[in-house]
């Protein structure tokens, strides 16, 4: 019976990875796709994606869910690019000097994003999900009418014909996979970006210091009980507020490695989907809303494309159209992020009922001992 | 206490100036045309093998240009004759200048303005407006449409 309910209790709480990991396996064999290349895939897109999805774990410690607010991040990211492209910057040179741009962009946008979801606390995803949209207006602004009317920019080949505004696409030709391509270890059939892999490792070094840090410690605490940690001294505010801007200002940086590897730049578009991707990486690796791992990074950004790399071909050939399999990556990738949500929330509330449950238990079988 | 703290963060603005200026400098990229033509103080050299910064050799006869792509500011170029004679030249890049033309007779007659800066004079026509594509996605607008008639695919 214990072994029986212990199994149950496996399968929801892995659900996802379950489930996708049932979809993807039987997509492989009808998609075609030799193994070589789905692992190559793999390992290109485990470098591309993962710096991304790893911005998420601060704030899911400080409790304050899955950082949608992180494409504000991506949007500094961008905008470093911009000057780094208008500079003629190139090289791993162009790509520090889009993040050191970026990175003060980003902290003024934590910093806002991480007040605003302090005057939101309970509601930090939906809140974020929008101020994203939001700010997304001001980049579109900057970008659109500033850029080469206020603020100057003298390469024409970034530039709209008008004179101001940023070209739709950019050619990112000078810093393209110029970090993958610093360190390439050649092994059998693979290409191993290694360079790309002891950033995402350094970062990974990075969060299991800060967890342990006093900074860290106090963020779980905030994570647990945001009332029990403020009586314990904590400043809850100021300790939510740090943890988005980290989230931010990593978001940044990994929109930048995110952008190297594909090699152009969708100026107005290419931050829309940032934190959707990386949430539904996050979940299908087995996060839940409250607690991530850095396994649940890697499995999941393995998982999630695997299944991208997969159904466009499985799609086309079981359907006949490849478009199929595109507006399946669309429905996986939303349903994922709704049966995670869905899933959290039915678990909490059993939780809750089964905490309810044993309190009166232990009341009903303690009060003839009382009397 | 608070004297600390703002040397600590001059200190940071100092690092943070002085990485972003070294990733400038040393990341700016340059097109330098690599000219075999007559010049007032030299005539073009008929078969000359150019390497510039160590890359692949360039095989210029007179009257031809090649280019490449320089990263950072400093030019070693090697130029060897088709007698073997080679000599190997030194040379500063101006950090503002995009597109620099290099001129191999003037840089072995020891001309001064063996590299100066080159402006295009045959600028190519300019691309026709495009209509930057902005959408917050909440219009109920239909995605653009790509020229095979079907959606865009998603991001990666």
């Amino acid at each position: 019976m214990s072994g029986k309910r212990s199994l149950g209790r496996f399968f929801t709480e892995y659900a996802v990875v379950i489930i996708f990991l049932v979809i993807t396996l039987a997509s492989i064999k009808p998609s075609g796709l030799s193994l070589v290349y789905i692992v190559q895939e793999m390992l290109i897109r485990l470098g591309r994606n993962s710096f991304l999805v790893l911005a998420l774990l601060l704030p899911i410690y400080a409790g304050m869910g899955l950082n949608f607010g992180m494409t504000l991040g991506a949007m500094a990211g961008q905008i470093g690019l911009i000057f780094a492209i208008n500079w003629n910057i190139s090289g791993v040179q162009g790509l520090a000097f889009a993040a050191l741009l970026g990175m003060p962009i980003s902290l003024l946008m934590g910093w806002v994003c991480g007040a605003v979801l302090n005057r939101a606390k309970g509601r930090e995803m939906v809140t974020g999900y929008i101020l994203a949209y939001f700010i997304n207006g001001i980049y579109q602004f900057i970008v659109l009418y500033l850029m080469g009317s206020v603020i100057p920019i003298t390469s024409p080949a970034i530039l709209l014909s008008r004179g101001y505004g940023i070209r739709n696409t950019l050619n990112l030709e000078g810093v393209r996979q110029s970090l993958d391509k610093l360190l390439l270890l050649r092994l059998g059939p693979f290409a191993l970006p290694m360079a790309t892999y002891m950033v995402i490792a350094l970062l990974c070094l990075f969060i299991i210091w800060f967890r342990r840090s006093k900074l860290g410690q106090d963020m779980r605490a905030v994570g647990h009980d945001m009332a029990v940690a403020g009586m314990s001294g904590i400043a809850v505010d100021q300790t939510r507020i740090v943890a988005i801007i980290i989230s931010t200002v990593l978001a940044c940086f990994g929109q930048i490695i995110f952008l190297q590897n594909m090699g152009n730049l969708a100026t107005y578009n290419a931050h829309d989907q940032t934190s959707f991707f990386a949430v539904a990486a996050i979940l299908v690796g087995g996060a839940s809303v409250k607690k991530a791992t850095i396994p649940n990074v890697i499995i999941g950004v393995m998982l999630l494309h695997s299944l991208f790399v997969v159904s466009p071909l499985a799609g086309q050939k079981l359907f006949g159209s490849a478009m199929i399999g595109e507006y399946f990556r669309s429905f996986i990738g939303y349903g994922v992020i709704a049966l995670s949500l869905v899933l959290y929330a039915w678990r909490s509330r059993r939780e809750t009922e089964r905490a309810r449950e044993s309190l009166r238990g232990a009341a009903a079988g303690g009060a003839p001992r009382g009397e | 206490m608070r004297r600390r703290r703002l040397l600590i963060r001059v200190a940071l603005l100092a690092v943070y100036v002085g990485l972003a200026t070294l990733a400038f400098v040393t990341g700016k990229a340059h097109t330098v045309l690599i000219d075999n033509k007559d010049t007032e103080q030299a005539e073009g050299i008929d078969g000359v093998l150019v390497e510039v910064n160590g890359g692949e050799q360039l095989e210029l006869y007179r009257g031809d240009r090649d280019k490449v792509a320089v990263q950072g500011q400093g030019l070693r170029v090697r130029v060897e004759l088709l007698d073997g004679t080679a000599t190997e030249k030194r040379l500063r890049l101006p950090v503002g200048q995009d597109m620099l033309l290099l001129s191999i007779p003037g840089l072995l007659a020891g001309s001064e303005t063996a590299l100066e800066p080159f402006v295009p004079v045959n600028v190519a026509p300019p691309p026709e407006e495009e209509e930057p594509v902005t959408s917050d996605g909440l219009s109920g607008e239909p995605l653009p449409e790509t020229l095979e008639g079907e959606p865009p695919p998603l991001a990666p």
